[in-house]
C-alpha cells in the first residue's frame, strides 16, 4: 500500500463511527447510505462519503438498485480482513552519484541567518524569513548534528563551488548520512539559501 | 613608509565621551551650585574612572593601565582640591599629588605615543586584509573554518594571556576551545565591564583544543572597510594572521607581532 492511500485509509479507520459502520457492514449482506445514516445516527451525506471513501479503497462493493424507478447504491464488503502495511523505503529519497557530485555553496544575500551550537562547531538552525511588510514571517529550522556540521563547512557566497560529496569529506560525514544531508541541501535550496552550479 | 589602509577612516568619538561628560556635567554644576560642587564632581567623576581602568588592568593584565589608574587618581585629588575657595589650604600633600599627577600624565602620555595602551583590533582587520585584493563581497553570518593547527591546549591558553596583555584580543575559554575577539579602540568598554557575555555579533577567531580553527568576520567590522573584499578570503587571512601570531609567539618573538602591528600605521586613538 502506497503512502497516500494508507493515508487516506487511516483518515476513515479513525472516524468516531468507523468501528459501529463497520459492524454494519459485517453483519448485513449490504446497506445503503440512508440505512446506515438512520442507523448510526448521522447525516445521509457523512454516511455516503464513508461509503464512497472505502468503495474507491476498493474495500467495499457498490452495486446499482432501483426501488421503482429510483435509482440507489447498496454497499456491502468485499473483504473480511484489512491489512495496512506500508514500505517506507518507498518514501525513502533515492539518490544517484549526481546528487552528490552537485557543485553548490551559499547564495549571496539570502537573507538567512545561521546561528553556531554553543560548542561552537556546528549550525545548530537557521532563520529564514519570507513574505513582506506585517506578513513577514519566520521560518526556524532545526538541524540535526550532521546537517549542521555540513553547513559549517558550506562554501561561502562567491567562494568556489563545492560538490555535496566534497563537502561532506571536509566535515567528516559519512555516507549513511547522504539522504539527509540531501534532504537540508533540498530545503536550503527551496528558500534560496543554498545556490547550485548545475541546478537540479 | 606610507601604508594604504582598507579600513574607512576612525571617526568615532567614544573615547571622547567619559572627558566630554565630566566637561559639560561640572559645567553644569558649577553654574547652579558653585566651583566647589564642580570641581568636586569632576574628581569623582576621575576617582570612578579609576575604578574603570583597574578592572582594565584586571582583565588584561597590562601594566599600562596601572599608570593611567595612578594619574587619575592623582588628577582626582588635585582637582578636589584645586577650588579657588580652597587655594590658600594648599598642603604639602597637594602639592605632592599635583607633582605625581604631573609625573604619571608624562609617562601616561609616552604609553599612549608609544601604543603600549592601544586597543588593536583595527591593527588586526587592517593585517587580515592586507593579503586581499580580490573585491567580490560574499558576506555571511556563518563562521569559516579555515583547518587545523597542532597547538597544544597550554600553547593557547599562553597566546591568550600574551593577546590579552597587549590588548590585541580579549579571550573567552571554553571547555575545548579559546576565542580571541579583537576589540578596536572605543569598543572596550563592554568587554572591561562585563557586559559582554558571549562573542555573538563580534568578529573572533576560535582555536579548539583539537586543533581545528574558525574565523567569523561580524557584519558591522565588514562595513568598516573601504571596500566589499572578497569573505572567505579575507576570513581565510584573519585565521592565518592568528596562525602566525601564534608561531611567532612560540619562538619567543612576541614583540615582533607588535612591531608588526605599529607597522599598519594606524593612529594612537583610533
Amino acid at each position: 500500500m502506497d503512502f497516500k492511500t494508507a493515508a487516506q485509509l487511516g483518515s476513515y479507520i479513525s472516524k468516531d463511527y468507523a468501528e459501529d459502520f463497520f459492524n454494519l457492514l459485517v453483519n448485513y449482506q449490504d446497506i445503503s447510505a440512508s440505512e446506515a445514516a438512520s442507523r448510526l445516527g448521522l447525516h445521509i451525506r457523512t454516511a455516503q462519503d464513508f461509503l464512497e471513501g472505502l468503495t474507491k479503497l476498493d474495500i467495499l462493493n457498490k452495486e446499482e438498485v432501483f426501488e421503482k424507478k429510483r435509482p440507489y447504491f447498496r454497499y456491502s464488503l468485499k473483504t473480511q480482513k484489512i491489512s495496512m502495511e506500508i514500505d517506507l523505503t518507498e518514501i525513502q529519497k533515492e539518490q544517484t552519484p549526481e546528487d552528490l557530485n552537485r557543485q553548490i555553496r551559499e547564495k549571496a544575500h539570502a537573507g538567512a541567518n545561521f546561528s553556531l551550537a554553543r560548542s561552537g562547531e556546528y549550525i545548530s538552525h537557521v532563520s529564514v524569513w519570507s513574505g513582506e511588510g506585517r506578513d513577514r514571517k519566520e521560518r526556524k529550522i532545526s538541524l540535526t548534528t550532521h546537517q549542521g556540521l555540513f553547513l559549517f563547512h558550506l562554501p561561502f557566497p562567491n567562494a568556489e563551488f563545492l560538490s555535496i560529496a566534497d563537502i561532506m569529506h571536509k566535515a567528516n560525514l559519512d555516507d549513511e548520512l547522504i539522504p539527509e544531508i540531501l534532504d537540508i541541501v533540498e530545503v536550503l535550496e527551496k528558500y534560496e539559501i543554498i545556490e547550485s552550479k548545475n541546478p537540479a | 613608509m606610507y601604508a594604504i589602509h582598507k579600513l574607512k577612516p576612525d571617526r568615532s568619538i567614544t573615547g571622547l565621551i567619559p572627558a566630554i561628560m565630566a566637561l559639560t556635567g561640572g559645567a553644569i554644576l558649577g553654574i547652579f551650585f558653585g566651583a566647589t560642587v564642580a570641581y568636586a564632581f569632576i574628581a569623582i567623576f576621575f576617582w570612578i574612572f579609576a575604578i574603570y581602568t583597574f578592572t582594565a588592568f584586571i582583565k588584561t593584565m597590562n601594566p599600562g593601565f596601572v599608570v593611567a589608574v595612578l594619574y587619575q587618581v592623582f588628577a582626582g585629588i588635585v582637582v578636589f582640591t584645586s577650588p579657588p575657595t580652597r587655594l590658600g589650604e594648599r598642603s604639602s600633600a597637594t602639592m605632592f599629588a599635583t607633582l605625581c599627577t604631573i609625573f604619571f600624565l608624562v609617562w601616561l602620555i609616552y604609553l599612549m605615543a608609544t601604543k603600549k595602551i592601544k586597543w588593536r583590533g583595527r591593527e588586526v582587520l587592517e593585517l587580515a586584509a592586507a593579503s586581499v585584493d580580490e573585491i567580490g563581497n560574499g558576506y555571511t553570518g556563518r563562521p569559516l573554518p579555515v583547518g587545523k593547527t597542532e597547538f597544544t591546549q597550554h600553547q593557547i591558553m599562553e597566546f591568550a594571556e600574551f593577546a590579552r596583555r597587549n590588548l590585541i584580543a580579549v579571550s573567552y575559554v571554553g571547555k575545548d576551545r579559546v576565542v580571541f575577539v579583537p576589540v578596536m579602540t572605543g569598543r572596550e568598554f563592554p568587554f572591561i565591564l562585563g557586559l559582554k557575555g558571549d562573542y555573538i555579533g563580534e568578529t573572533w577567531v576560535a582555536f579548539g583544543f583539537d586543533g581545528n580553527i574558525t574565523v567569523n568576520i561580524s557584519h558591522r567590522d565588514y562595513l568598516e572597510y573601504r571596500e566589499p573584499l572578497v569573505f572567505d578570503q579575507l576570513c581565510e587571512s584573519l585565521g592565518n594572521l592568528f596562525v602566525e601570531f601564534m608561531e611567532i609567539y612560540q619562538r619567543g618573538e612576541g614583540v615582533r607581532i607588535i612591531d608588526r602591528m605599529n607597522a599598519v600605521g594606524i593612529g594612537i586613538f583610533s
